[in-house]
């Protein structure tokens, strides 16, 4: 079912409803073939829609889910949601979105090749994957993954908004044979592709940037904990920004007060903004949220001083507050409220090559592992590990380094930034359907702690 | 369905497969949640579909490539449509050459064909509206809540209060003739009141951070929680907190009580033990493991104090269950015992890498539409059979620190460098609790840690916890887990404050 025929389906289930009621539906077809060893380990193909029913009496609003989609299965969700929204005391809310403002502008990245893309296909692009990395005496593992996805909102206020996009994945990691990953002797290379062809062109490349950056992690040494300048690529990056968007970027955790958003807050003179819409660096774009709100680049943190939370319609009453931030309807990570999925490091003006070069005597970081941000919320207090790919640097040369803890208050790590590449890169979340666009990012003194 | 299911096992069987799982699931879900009066979220989530796993011959090897498909629906159409699928993507990842001697086609150990059913014991449904309405469980968080505000007094910030209920009919049939009938139940819930004091904040949650309490049954574990009845002292201690000293940094004695050592077990214990993971399979994205299988019965993974065991049969737990997803017997298996590494929480796959007679039964997926890999059951420290309770522990310890619930997790991708962070601590002077300390941490390496333990509670303080949301697999499945467990004692910690 595609987006339009999705949509024409919740139509037809509002048709004749009373009351205040909103459907969003998010539908998906998803192959993925994982490997590890040499060999793939899983391969699948899950189609899916999730159709949420909200139903608003006053200010009490009730949902149910189904991925049932008949009429009479959308009209039943209906008529439960309107139960349990009879079933609570009034809260907060700011109605259903009533389609006036125009859908935003999002390139509508549909492949149609990659939608023909079936395991077949996979396994073909995996045989060149695994002769470039395994091949050569290291071990593969990773993902290929293709989706196809569709969107679509329908509300009694008339609200009609629909969307499709295609994507691929592909991660390749690679691990030198016997040597554990934790020694700092694998590496990860990964990217988002919009369409087949593109993914099937770069292949090649992932997978060689994993095995040479592997064969140069051998013998890693030890690096003694404590302070060091680090450059971080944009995957290290990537872990950061999601732990601040889960514990400070959002309505809720304004409103607790354990944001780090304040008045007071000086962070460096990092720009940090969520971008839904412009597709820049290939970010997939997105032109409403499941509330059929309206999508809008909000800045969050601007040049170190606070900015915009990201909220929806259940964390505030004044729509015109409201940013497009609804957390989709099947991500259940992010169902503690609205966060921002596509955040943007602003680009800076240095090359990448030159911040190695005025990195000096530091540490070059691939990737982060585990990172956790609750230690104290209000300093973005995390700590995580380095891995697949940690390098000493000096006087221009790099070593492979064992990897290491850090413990690190991030909004004081962000005065210390010293340089910001213009590349940037688009990372995807292990987590949730969040994606980032990140930059190299040069810091002075981070602290690793074992 | 179950004639459906296993008609269609038989016909992928029939078309070339050496082995068909057909699984038919229907999933229910409710969330409640209140914070500051207000509803903050409250959803029925419902959902069913057929997922079907094949496995496929390797030309010219013994063994297989798995392919899985997955349809939404409950009609014939849905089902014939994820088998046909099924059976091609097996087909093409069979088709994926093999580079190295570590990449071996599937064989699965052996199982006996099973033919039964199995439901979670429930006294409160909570899906049913009579017994479990919507607007009686809002009173008792909106009580909860209320309570944490009151007894908070004017440095009380904000308040919440959240149940979740889980019901999930599972229908599984194999080609080699199993055909299980499963409904279980998972319910539970907790409660948090965070408190301010000028630039300082603090929170408590009760009985631990994120799931709260959450178990196998009804509403019944719910209510079990007394979330009223503990209210003043959340709120007391999460007061204290604002007051407190940060735990200081060094090197001591450290006890876990029960709600963190909880986490403790799942990261540090039952993720290394994942058999996949030490295979090296989930290396993509979760990471691997340093319990290598050439380590099997050879590694000294902690203190003789130490026994560890994958147990699906326990009463109340989140891992319990009849049948594993690949219809395999719930069972009890130690991993490690006196110490020594004994055991992989294990698929029909890898226990038959690990030349394994039977799998341990360890196989699950978060629903329909995601496919079956190895995860945690209920993974719990053995109590010492005459073992202490938590104040006996207290009282024979002269210098330490008490750690309470969790708040922070972090561990490498090997599960060997971690470091939890608690809501509190307690300073433990001349084997009495002394004053509450702000912000604990500890660190350490896994067997350096596991090593260090010369203490095990009794069965007194036992108590079996439960995580909804152990994540693992690409794409990212969520799994219910148990972990139980009485207080435990360890030796030279690295501690701190975050």
């Amino acid at each position: 079912m595609n987006h339009e025929t999705l949509l024409a389906r919740l139509h037809d289930a509002l048709a004749g409803q009373p009351g205040e009621i909103e459907l969003s539906a998010e539908g998906s077809r998803t192959g993925t073939t994982r490997f590890a060893g040499g060999r793939t380990t899983q391969s699948g193909d899950v189609e899916n829609v999730v159709i949420q029913a909200r139903v608003a009496l006053g200010k009490r609003v009730g949902a149910v889910r189904t991925n049932a989609l008949s009429v009479s299965s959308l009209r039943q969700a209906i008529a439960e949601a309107g139960h349990l929204a009879a079933q609570q005391p009034e809260g907060r809310f700011c109605g259903f979105d009533d389609g006036k403002t125009p859908t935003p502008v999002a390139t509508s990245q549909i492949d149609p090749a990659l939608c023909d893309a079936d395991a077949v296909a996979r396994a073909q692009l995996l045989d060149g994957v695994l002769e470039e990395v395994s091949g050569h005496g290291l071990d593969a593992a990773g993902l290929v993954m293709t989706g196809d996805q569709q969107l679509a909102v329908a509300t009694s206020t008339g609200c009609r908004r629909s969307f499709r996009r295609t994507e691929a994945r592909l991660d390749v990691i690679a691990a030198l044979r016997g040597q554990a990953a934790s020694d700092g002797a694998s590496a990860r290379a990964g990217a988002m592709f919009g369409s087949w062809a593109e993914l099937a062109a770069r292949a090649p490349s992932v997978a060689a940037d994993a095995r040479h950056t592997a064969e140069a992690s051998r013998s890693p040494v030890a690096v003694p904990p404590g302070e060091h300048d680090v450059l971080l690529e944009p995957s290290a990056v990537a872990e950061v920004l999601e732990w601040l968007a889960l514990i400070g970027f959002g309505a809720r955790a304004v409103e607790d007060g354990s944001t780090f958003l304040s008045p007071t807050l000086e962070a460096g003179r990092v720009t940090l903004y969520d971008d839904p819409l412009a597709g820049e660096d290939g970010c997939p774009t997105l032109p409403f949220d499941a509330e059929g709100t309206p999508k809008r680049r909000v800045v969050l943190l601007d040049a170190g001083r606070a900015g915009q939370a990201a909220s929806d319609r259940l964390t505030t009453d004044d729509a015109s507050m409201l940013t497009g931030h609804a957390a989709s309807i099947v991500d259940e990570i992010s169902e503690s409220g609205a966060v921002p999925q596509h955040l943007h490091w602003a680009a800076g003006t240095d090359e990448v090559a030159d911040l190695e070069a005025r990195l000096g005597k530091g540490l070059l970081v691939r990737r982060f592992h585990y990172v956790n941000g609750l230690l104290d919320t209000r300093r973005a207090l995390m700590t995580g590990m380095t891995r697949d790919g940690l390098f000493s640097v000096a006087d221009g040369k790099r070593t492979a380094a064992r990897n290491l803890r850090w413990t690190e208050p991030i909004l004081s790590a962000f005065s210390r930034v010293e340089g910001v590449s213009r590349e940037r890169r688009v990372v995807s979340s292990g987590l949730s359907a969040s994606v980032f666009v990140c930059p190299w990012v040069l810091i002075r003194g981070w602290h690793f702690t074992s | 369905m179950a004639a459906q299911l296993a008609d269609a096992a038989r016909r992928l069987r029939r078309a070339g497969a050496i082995h068909a799982e057909v699984r038919h699931l229907s999933d229910e879900r409710r969330q409640i949640a209140v914070r500051d009066g207000r509803v903050e979220r409250l959803f029925l989530a419902r959902s069913s579909g057929f997922g079907v796993r094949v496995l496929w011959p390797v030309t010219g090897q013994p063994g297989g490539a798995w392919g899985f498909a997955a349809r939404a629906g409950d009609d014939e159409a849905s089902l014939g449509a994820a088998c046909d699928e099924a059976l091609n993507v097996a087909r093409a990842a069979a088709s994926v050459k093999r580079f190295g001697p570590a990449a071996p086609p599937v064989l699965l150990a052996e199982e006996e064909t099973h033919v039964g059913s199995y439901a979670t014991r429930v006294e409160i449904d909570p899906f049913d509206e009579t017994v479990a309405s919507v607007e009686s469980v809002l009173a008792l968080l909106d009580a909860a809540t209320r309570a944490l505000l009151q007894h908070g007094g004017p440095r009380a910030r904000t308040a919440s209060a959240h149940t979740t209920s889980r019901r999930q009919r599972k229908l599984l049939c194999t080609s080699d003739g199993t055909s299980v009938d499963q409904t279980l139940v998972h319910s539970g819930g907790g409660m948090r009141l965070g408190v301010e004091d000028g630039d300082r904040v603090a929170h408590r949650s009760y009985p631990m951070d994120l799931d709260g309490g959450v178990g196998a049954g009804g509403l019944e574990v719910l209510n079990r929680l007394d979330l009223v009845g503990n209210a003043a002292r959340v709120a007391d201690e999460a007061l204290s907190l604002l007051d407190a000293p940060l735990c200081p940094a060094g090197s001591t004695t450290v006890i876990l009580d029960t709600p963190q050592l909880a986490l403790q077990i799942h990261e540090s214990c039952g993720h290394p033990t994942e058999a996949d993971r030490a295979f090296g399979e989930e290396v993509s994205l979760a990471g691997a493991s340093f319990l290598l299988p050439e380590r099997l019965g050879r590694f000294r993974y902690g203190s003789v104090h130490v026994n560890l065991t994958a147990d699906s049969v326990a009463d109340g737990g989140l891992g319990t269950f009849g049948w594993d997803d690949e219809g395999v017997a719930a069972r009890r298996t130690p991993l490690v015992a006196r110490g020594q590494h004994v055991g992989y929480l294990t698929s029909r796959e890898t226990a038959s890498r690990l030349g394994l007679p039977r799998s341990g039964g360890c196989v699950r997926a978060e629903s329909w539409n995601r496919v079956p890999i190895v995860r945690m059951v209920n993974v719990s420290l053995e109590p010492a059979p005459n073992g202490p309770s938590l104040d006996e522990l207290i009282a024979d310890t002269s210098d330490g620190v008490l750690m309470g619930c969790n708040r922070s997790w972090s561990i490498d991708d090997l599960r060997l460098n971690f470091q939890f962070g608690c809501e509190i601590a307690w300073e433990l002077r001349g084997g009495k609790r002394g004053r509450v300390l702000r912000n604990p941490v500890y660190g350490g390496i896994t067997p350096r840690f596991w090593s260090s333990c010369d203490a095990v509670g009794g069965p007194a303080d036992y108590r079996l916890w439960g995580l909804w949301s152990c994540g693992k697999g690409d794409p990212m499945q969520l799994m219910a887990v148990g972990h139980g467990c009485a207080p435990a004692r360890f030796r030279d910690v690295t501690v701190g404050a975050g």
